[in-house]
């Protein structure tokens, strides 16, 4: 049974490779691999049995590296990743260790692999499996909170409660702060759906402002409503559609 | 000078709104020229007078108004009294011109008159303005008070849920269960090393999980953190990571709230430096001017990518320093050219700084 560990972190990989010495002598290791990069070239180019991998790793991650050689070699996770994730797995094949790990639970995935007869299919149980798991990574779609911002050569991050006020500027949009003031080439519609309705009104066909920095709006002789804003020195004008945001105050 | 009726509750002008205030204008008008009358002159020059000046005050005050866009309170009074001295100008020469057409040539007379309408309308016009000034003054301090309690409440509503967030956040499983799956591995063969990486791990639980702290902390328990959580780090990723902790002894005693430094190593590490194939370098710096102590850290790792937002960590240091200290606390990420990513956090100092 040939053997490949892939792990970023040296001392987890030495602790496994170890372990695996111990209690699977007739296991032979035949490549280690720090990053996704090398393990996914380790299971081409090798052809190991077995390979364990863990998830989170630079380069490709795990589960990208067992979607790239699926149908190479049988694939043990190795993660810390929590309980949900791992449930996805138990109803599966294929085996995860989650870290730290007991001997007692390396002997049950070493019994598991010895077990298994069948080729490493490529079967749909993995695919179903890596989706899940893929699916439970950090990829919900939460209002936007950090603008990526130009700023000469530099990019720069600003959250949006740092922002006063957006204001349209021909295809790009200007974001304007306390102290500076951005471009972005989102624009406006597309940021009006992606930001927080209860904190950013849209005042104006070509003008979305931050609630928190509206400091006082003063309604004009023939009905529009001025809005001065904390931290800027300029006056916005509440155009007559959206006026019916500050009747009530 | 029923100028200022013109404005419903509602702020808008409708069609009935304006006959109501057009009428009311010229019953003013006829008032005042009564008024006039009664003490001195004739009626038919006084009401002549009365309405040119007040319709066209009236006419040039909602002209300016809404040409210059005027919102405060000076900017209100120039315009009116601007529109009342045109008016007022402009009334008495379309007055006089009038009652040229209708061949009344009693200038002495008109001269004589002259001066009472202006300066009735001027004392009319000024009471209006003062009332009207007055009464957009309490709506400002009404809308004003309103304001603010939105946004003392808001204000309270996020510092809870800041809090709980903080509990929830501040430590990362990812983090806990690798550290100590390498404790464990590192028991057998290496038990001094073990037992070091576990006494940084308790340094970290212990602050992290501090949830009533008493008593000022400085800056040198958050430093603490920093090498406890930089050692375990180091210990795990091996060569690919190196850090350097540049803070002026002299600093170390400035108060300091906690983990506000250590969100943003770990954000560095996790995504700068961890992702990184060959890892990176991290350096952690702080430098007090004019009252403002700047913390930097810099990396050299991956560098904001298009996919990359901070997460929760960064969002709590950015929400509990606003808290903190409102708009005068600063935190900017900046993605450097060549590679990597500085964040600056600056935080102002009290006017008597402990350090020297």
């Amino acid at each position: 049974m040939n053997i490949i560990i892939a792990d970023d972190e040296p001392l987890l990989r030495l602790h496994l490779k170890e372990k695996l010495v111990l209690l699977w002598p007739q296991a032979t290791l035949i490549a280690e691999a720090s990053d996704g990069v090398q393990a996914t070239k380790a299971i081409t180019d090798l052809c190991p049995d077995v390979a364990f991998l863990d998830i989170r790793m630079p380069g490709l991650d795990g589960l990208e590296v067992a979607r790239i050689t699926a149908g190479r070699c049988h694939i043990v996770f190795v993660t810390a990743y929590e309980q949900h994730a791992v449930q996805a797995f138990e109803q599966h094949a294929v085996d995860y260790l989650l870290k730290p790990y007991s001997d007692a639970r390396l002997e049950q995935t070493i019994a598991r692999l010895k077990a298994i007869n069948s080729p490493p299919a490529e079967n749909a149980a993995i695919h179903a499996v890596i989706a899940q798991l893929s699916h439970l990574q950090p990829s919900i779609a939460a209002p936007l909170r950090w603008l990526r911002v130009a700023s000469g050569q530099e990019t720069r991050l600003v959250n949006v409660e740092d922002v006063v006020y957006f204001e349209a500027d021909e295809k790009y949009t200007s974001v304007y702060t306390t102290t500076a003031e951005y471009l972005i080439r989102t624009p406006l519609k597309e940021l009006e759906t992606q930001l927080n309705a209860e904190t950013f009104w849209r005042v104006h066909r070509s003008v979305i402002v931050n609630a928190a920095f509206i400091e006082s709006a003063t309604r004009t002789l023939d009905g529009r409503y001025h809005v001065g804003l904390r931290g800027r020195s300029n006056i916005l004008t509440v155009s007559r559609a959206y006026a019916a945001l500050f009747k009530q105050m | 000078m029923v100028v200022f009726e013109m404005v419903n509750e509602k702020g808008t002008l409708t069609k009935k709104r304006l006959a109501i205030s057009f009428a009311l204008q010229i019953s003013a008008n006829t008032l005042i020229a009564i008024l006039l009358t009664s003490i001195g002159g004739h009626f038919e020059i006084n009401f002549i007078f009365s309405q040119y000046i007040g319709i066209l005050t009236f006419a040039i005050l909602h002209l300016l108004m809404n040409l210059f866009q005027a919102t405060t309170p000076t900017q209100k009074i120039i315009i009116s009294a601007v529109s009342v001295a045109l008016g007022a100008a402009s009334g008495a020469y379309l007055s006089i011109w009038t009652l040229r057409q209708f061949g009344f040539n009693q200038f002495d007379l008109i001269f004589e008159t002259l001066y009472r309408p202006i300066l009735v309308g001027l004392v009319i016009g000024g009471l209006f303005m003062y009332y009207y000034y007055s009464k957009e003054k309490i709506l400002d301090i009404e809308r004003r008070i309103q304001v603010e309690t939105m946004h003392r409440l808001a204000g309270e509503k996020h510092l809870l849920e800041t809090e709980l967030k903080l509990i929830q956040a501040q430590i990362e499983p990812h983090f806990l269960f690798n550290t100590l799956a390498t404790v464990s591995g590192l028991l057998e063969r290496d038990a001094v090393a073990a037992r070091k990486m576990l006494e940084n791990l308790i340094v970290y639980l212990r602050t992290s999980l501090a949830r009533t702290r008493t008593g000022e902390l400085t800056l040198s328990e958050e430093i603490e953190l920093l090498r406890a959580y930089l050692s375990i780090m180091r210990m795990r990723m091996g060569e690919r990571l190196t850090y350097e902790l540049d803070i002026p002894p002299a600093l170390l005693a400035i108060p300091f709230p906690p983990l506000l430094i250590q969100p943003l190593v770990e954000n560095a590490i996790h995504h700068g430096l961890e992702p990184k194939i060959n890892g990176g370098h991290l350096r952690v710096s702080a430098s007090v001017l004019n009252q403002m102590l700047t913390v930097n850290v810099e990396d050299n790792g991956l560098g904001i990518k298009a996919d990359w937002s901070p997460g929760v960590g960064l969002e709590n240091v950015r929400a509990r320093l606003k808290l903190l200290y409102g708009e005068s606390a600063r935190l900017e990420f900046v993605d450097k050219p060549q590679g990597g990513v500085t964040v600056q956090m600056q935080i102002p100092q009290p006017e008597s700084p402990r350090t020297p």
